[in-house]
């Protein structure tokens, strides 16, 4: 064995506790000085160590662990009870819906224009029945706006009832979750709401249900409307911002989906820089939310918070971190829930975070 | 070995024996304890710009838990824990690397030159970037014992106990694994000349 070959790693060692005789160090230095293996080793402790930096700080620990408790054990005993069997609702309507497509593609081939006027009716019965299918008034509603107060100075009240704690979805469950251990998740979410910039959402981009309804709603009324309305048709000098969105949360209050979709839509488009063109934007990301389509109520959270407006913010964090756990997005949930109890630490959903964070583990 | 690391080691052993049976407390505890030195090696080895540190971590976590049934307190509970997650990042870095072969439309961005830093921390970036992608192509005990003692700064008694194998028998793939590292410098003379190696 060659003299560069006896490589001195006890001394290297000791070096970094600080133990080094005088004699021991002259002869770390001198094989230091010989040996480039050595020598690289020393120096990449020193670069990772510059890199990696400081220790992460107890409550993105916290997190960590709260998260991987969570995911990693069985869910069952951690499962809130299902308010109201609302879910039970829903899947019976899902089912409705799938047996009223394969009804009217059936009666399609026999009559066609009977079956899709059949096809939109049902669809907006389905609608209609699946907004009644939560508690009246919308106690059931994490975010009620009322109409009547707002106006383009006063921001509206805003009622934030304790929000059931949803239940994990599907693809989170125990057998995915299991899996996760060896197979990647897909992260292309941010983790906080910071970075998120109001550019990213663009009303009817993933073209949600809640405007595929609305257009169906505008087929209903006029079955022949293929062609995009010219500006004088669309025009309405005389409905103001305010009257836009009174008539649009009357029309969700009674149920009315589609024309509160609409309605919403036609107040982003032609006020978008309105305090309830802002406004409007949440509670079309929580309308999407109840109707499943999480990705897109994501993106819909995320624009408001964009927008710096504090009138529902609250409730907008709640809104998105509720929607990424429905997409499994663990990481992504447990820092919205986060971020949501340091900035309302006496939030009505501070229960629901500090379960989902798991603060209140052991 | 230091008193206070004995104790600590006794009192983590204990927690680990506990999780294993089934505590779930314990399992907490024993998480909250050994998930810095996680989150170390998962960045270590991933990179410190990769955007899938956070999953990498979780899913360290959960396989961590997953796995303390098997626990059988042979090594040091935070070694079981630093390998878990090692194999884990190394894992998501292979497949990331993989991915981004075969389709090559997304860029790295812990490759990414960092064009506006300082010569002396280009320098560094490079070399850790040069022990990342080094531990993808090494055996994976070499590769471990590489990263215990270059991102933990651990000694060669603590990669013992961590892993399991006798002192000498790591000493011997840490030798391995630095040879590897070297070979791949001096392949590369521009690079061994940016690093100063050589």
């Amino acid at each position: 064995m060659k003299v560069i070959d006896f490589h001195l790693d006890d001394l290297l060692d000791r070096e970094i506790e600080g133990t080094l005789s005088p004699e021991e160090d002259r002869r770390l230095r001198e094989h230091l000085e010989r040996c480039m293996q050595c020598h690289l080793e020393r120096q990449l402790r020193s670069d990772f160590e510059e890199e990696l930096g400081a220790r992460e700080d107890p409550t993105t620990i916290q997190m960590f662990v709260s998260g991987a408790m969570r995911a990693a054990h069985p869910l069952a005993s951690r499962r809130v009870p299902r308010a109201a069997s609302s879910h039970a609702w829903r899947r019976r309507f899902i089912l409705l819906l799938a047996a009223t497509m394969v009804f009217g593609a059936g009666l399609a081939g026999a009559e066609v224009e009977f079956a899709g006027r059949a096809w939109v009716a049902a669809r907006q019965s389905v609608a209609f029945w699946f907004q009644r299918s939560r508690p009246e008034p919308t106690p059931g509603d994490a975010m009620t706006v009322s109409a009547k107060t707002t106006s383009e100075n006063a921001p509206p009240v805003v009622h934030s009832p304790a929000v059931a704690l949803p239940a994990l979805p599907p693809d989170l469950d125990d057998a995915n979750v299991r899996s996760q251990a060896s197979a990647p998740v897909r992260r292309d979410e941010p983790s906080s709401i910071s970075p998120v910039s109001a550019g990213t959402y663009r009303p009817g981009a993933d073209r949600p249900r809640v405007e595929m309804l609305a257009r169906d709603h505008e087929s209903l009324a006029n079955p022949s409307n293929e062609q995009v309305p010219n500006e004088a048709e669309t025009a309405k000098p005389s409905t103001s911002a305010s009257t836009l969105f009174d008539d649009a949360n009357a029309a969700r209050h009674r149920g009315s989906t589609v024309e509160a979709a609409g309605l919403y839509h036609d107040l982003q488009a032609r006020f978008p820089e309105s305090q309830e063109g802002r406004l409007s934007i949440a509670v079309v990301a929580r309308m999407q939310l109840d109707l499943g389509e999480t990705t897109a109520a994501v993106s819909g959270f995320e624009a408001y918070l964009a927008t710096g407006d504090e009138a529902l913010r609250e409730e907008a964090m709640a809104g998105r971190a509720i929607a990424l756990g429905r997409l499994g997005r663990i990481v992504a949930e447990v820092d919205a829930w986060g971020d949501l109890l340091r900035a309302y630490p006496r939030s009505s959903y501070v229960g629901v975070a500090r379960t989902r964070t798991g603060q209140d583990l052991p | 070995m230091e008193p206070k690391v004995e104790s600590r080691n006794t009192h983590l052993g204990e927690i680990a024996r506990l999780a294993a049976a089934g505590d779930t407390s314990a399992t907490a505890r024993l998480l909250r304890m050994v998930a810095p030195e996680m989150l170390r090696v998962v960045r270590g080895v991933m990179g410190p710009y990769s955007t899938e540190v956070d999953d990498a971590v979780q899913q360290a976590l959960v396989a961590l838990i997953q796995a303390l049934p098997a626990f059988r307190g042979e090594c040091a509970p935070t070694g079981y824990a630093c390998r878990i997650a090692f194999r884990t990042a190394l894992g998501m870095r292979k497949k990331a690397h993989q991915a981004h072969t075969r389709h090559d439309l997304t860029v790295e961005t812990d490759l990414l030159p960092v064009d506006d830093s300082p010569s002396g921390l280009r320098e560094s970036r490079r070399r850790t970037e040069l022990v990342r992608n080094l531990l993808e192509h090494i055996p994976s005990e070499q590769a471990e014992a590489l990263a215990m003692r270059t991102m933990l700064g651990w000694s060669l008694e603590e990669i013992s106990r961590a892993s399991g194998a006798p002192v000498n028998t790591v000493r011997s793939r840490l030798r391995l694994a630095k040879e590897a590292l070297r070979r791949n410098i001096e392949s590369d003379p521009a690079l061994a000349e940016e690093l100063g190696v050589g």
